[in-house]
C-alpha cells in the first residue's frame, strides 16, 4: 500500500519518514554515489523536505518502507525553480496550484530482488497517478529517463517536454510535464497490471485541506467467452 | 531556431490520425536540420512471428531494396553499435566498419549520397526495439541538432506505434478495455453518445469509437445485441 504523508498527519509516521530518509541516503549515497548529498546520520534531506512536501511511502504489512516518493507544490520552492531552471528553458519552469513537482522517487534496491524492484517501481508510479487523481492535481513536473518517456507515451499518457534532454546517471534525462487524468490512470493501470487502489491518508485532523476522491479503478480485463 | 520547431513538432505530433502525413512530416522536419531521409527499422531476431521490419521510410527505394535482399541489418555496423548502447549514435565518412563488410555497406550508402547520418535507437523493456536512422550528404549537426532529433525522434516512433494500435481493427472475441466497458455499461442504461460523452467529459466521436469498438469484438450487429452479449459473458453486469 501506499501511505500519504504530510505535515498534518506526520506524527503518525516518524519511524517511517525515517526509514525514508535512510533510503533516500542508502539509494542517493550509496549505490548511485551522490557524496554531496551525504549526511553523517545516514538520513537524506534537503531544504525541499518542508512542511509543504507531501512524501508517498510504498509500505509493506509490517509498515517496511520499500519505496518513496515527493511531490512538491510547483506554487513554492521546488527543485526546477530553484536549483535547475536550466533544465525548462525551452518552456519554462511550470507553476500552478494544480501541478506538483515530482522527486525523490525510489525503491528500495538492496532488499529488493529484481521482479521485486519492478513490482515497486510499478506501484509507486501508480500510486503518483491516482494520489494526483484523487487529490484533485492535474499533472506532476519530473526528470525523466528518455526510456521512460517513450514508455509513457507509448501508454498514451500526455508527456512533454519543458527543455532538451540533459546527461544525468549515465544516459539522457529530460524535464517533462505529464497530464494525469482518470484516462492517463487507468491506461497506466491496464500497462503496468496493477489492479487496486494502493493510496491510503490517515490520521489527519478534520478539515484537513488534502481531501482524496474514493479511488476509481477500471476492472481487470476478463477474458472474452469462447 | 531549430529548438522551437522541435517543441513545436512534438506539440502537434498527437493531431496526427494518417501515419503517412506523420511520415511526410517527420521528413520535412529533419530536412531542415539537413537530413536528406530517415527508416525506421527493426532491427531485431527474426523469432517468432515475422513482423515488418520497416516501419516507416523516406529512403532512397532502391537503397531499401538493396538493403532488405542482402540482409544488411545482419552485418551493418550502425546496427551493431546500437545493439550494445542505449545512446545515439553519429557515423560518417571516419565511421571504421572494423570488418570488410561493414566497410561495404558505408561506401555503398555513399552511392545513394547518404556519406552520413544520425540513428536513434529506441529501447523497449526487453531491449533494442527500433532504429530511428537519419543519413545526409553533409553532416552538419551541432550537439543541440542531435538532441532535438533525438527528442522527436521518440515522439515521432511512439505517435506511430499509438496510430498502428488504433488503426487496427481489435480481433473479435478480444477483451473490452475499461472504457469500452464503462460506455456499454452507461448504453444498456439507454444514454446516446452525447450524454455518455458528457457524463464521462470525453469527445462524443471517442465515445462513438468505444462502443463501435465494443460491437466488433463481442461480434454484435447492433448496441441492444452488443449489451445483451456483454452482460451474458459477465463483462458487465446485469
Amino acid at each position: 500500500m501506499i501511505e500519504v504523508v504530510t505535515a498534518r498527519n506526520a506524527l503518525l509516521y516518524e519511524d517511517a519518514l525515517r526509514d525514508m530518509h535512510s533510503l533516500r541516503h542508502r539509494m542517493l549515497v550509496e549505490r548511485r554515489g551522490l557524496n554531496r548529498l551525504r549526511k553523517r546520520d545516514n538520513l537524506q534531506s534537503d531544504r525541499f523536505d518542508t512542511a509543504d512536501a507531501i512524501y508517498l511511502l510504498l509500505t509493506e504489512d509490517d509498515g517496511t518502507v520499500r519505496g518513496t516518493a515527493r511531490l512538491l507544490p510547483t506554487t513554492g520552492p521546488h527543485v526546477f525553480a530553484d536549483v535547475s531552471p536550466e533544465l525548462c528553458d525551452v518552456k519554462g519552469v511550470q507553476r500552478g496550484s494544480r501541478i506538483l513537482e515530482l522527486t525523490r522517487a525510489m525503491v528500495d534496491e538492496d532488499n529488493l530482488d529484481r521482479a521485486g524492484v519492478e513490482n515497486a517501481r510499478n506501484s509507486v508510479m501508480v500510486g503518483v497517478f491516482e494520489f494526483i487523481v484523487r487529490a484533485g492535481y492535474e499533472k506532476f513536473t519530473a526528470l525523466m529517463t528518455t526510456d521512460m518517456l517513450y514508455r509513457y507515451l507509448v501508454m498514451g499518457i500526455d508527456v512533454k517536454p519543458l527543455g532538451l534532454t540533459v546527461e544525468r546517471g549515465g544516459g539522457k534525462q529530460v524535464a517533462v510535464i505529464v497530464s494525469v487524468d482518470q484516462n492517463a490512470q487507468d491506461a497506466l493501470r491496464l500497462a503496468l497490471d496493477v489492479f487496486e487502489p494502493l493510496i491510503h491518508y490517515v490520521g489527519a485532523p478534520a478539515g484537513d485541506p488534502l481531501a482524496l476522491a474514493p479511488p476509481r479503478i477500471p476492472a481487470r480485463p476478463l477474458e472474452a467467452a469462447e | 531556431m531549430l529548438t522551437a520547431s522541435t517543441f513545436e513538432f512534438i506539440e502537434e505530433i498527437d493531431r496526427f490520425r494518417d501515419p503517412a502525413a506523420l511520415i511526410e512530416a517527420f521528413q520535412k522536419f529533419i530536412r531542415k536540420f539537413g537530413m536528406a531521409y530517415f527508416m525506421i527499422g527493426d532491427p531485431r531476431p527474426p523469432i517468432g512471428l515475422p513482423r515488418e521490419r520497416v516501419w516507416a521510410t523516406t529512403w532512397p527505394e532502391e537503397w531499401l531494396l538493396r538493403f532488405g535482399d542482402r540482409n544488411y541489418v545482419v552485418v551493418d555496423p550502425v546496427v551493431r553499435q546500437l545493439r550494445t548502447q542505449n545512446r545515439p549514435l553519429r557515423w560518417g565518412p571516419t565511421a571504421r566498419a572494423g570488418d570488410e563488410e561493414g566497410t561495404r555497406i558505408l561506401t555503398e550508402a555513399s552511392e545513394f549520397r547518404m556519406n552520413a547520418g544520425y540513428a536513434v535507437p529506441i529501447y523497449s523493456r526487453e531491449g533494442l526495439s527500433v532504429i530511428v536512422s537519419m543519413g545526409t550528404e553533409h553532416y552538419e549537426l551541432g550537439k543541440t541538432d542531435e538532441i532535438c532529433l533525438h527528442m522527436a525522434s521518440i515522439y515521432l516512433h511512439a505517435a506511430l506505434e499509438r496510430l498502428r494500435a488504433q488503426n487496427t481493427p481489435p480481433p473479435r472475441g478480444s477483451r473490452l478495455t475499461p472504457r469500452e466497458r464503462e460506455c456499454l455499461v452507461w448504453v444498456a442504461s439507454g444514454k446516446t453518445d452525447w450524454e455518455i460523452s458528457q457524463i464521462l467529459k470525453i469527445a462524443e466521436q471517442t465515445v462513438h469509437e468505444y462502443v463501435q469498438n465494443a460491437l466488433i469484438k463481442l461480434n454484435a450487429t447492433t448496441r441492444a445485441q452488443a449489451v445483451a452479449i456483454a452482460i451474458s459473458t459477465r463483462q458487465i453486469s446485469a
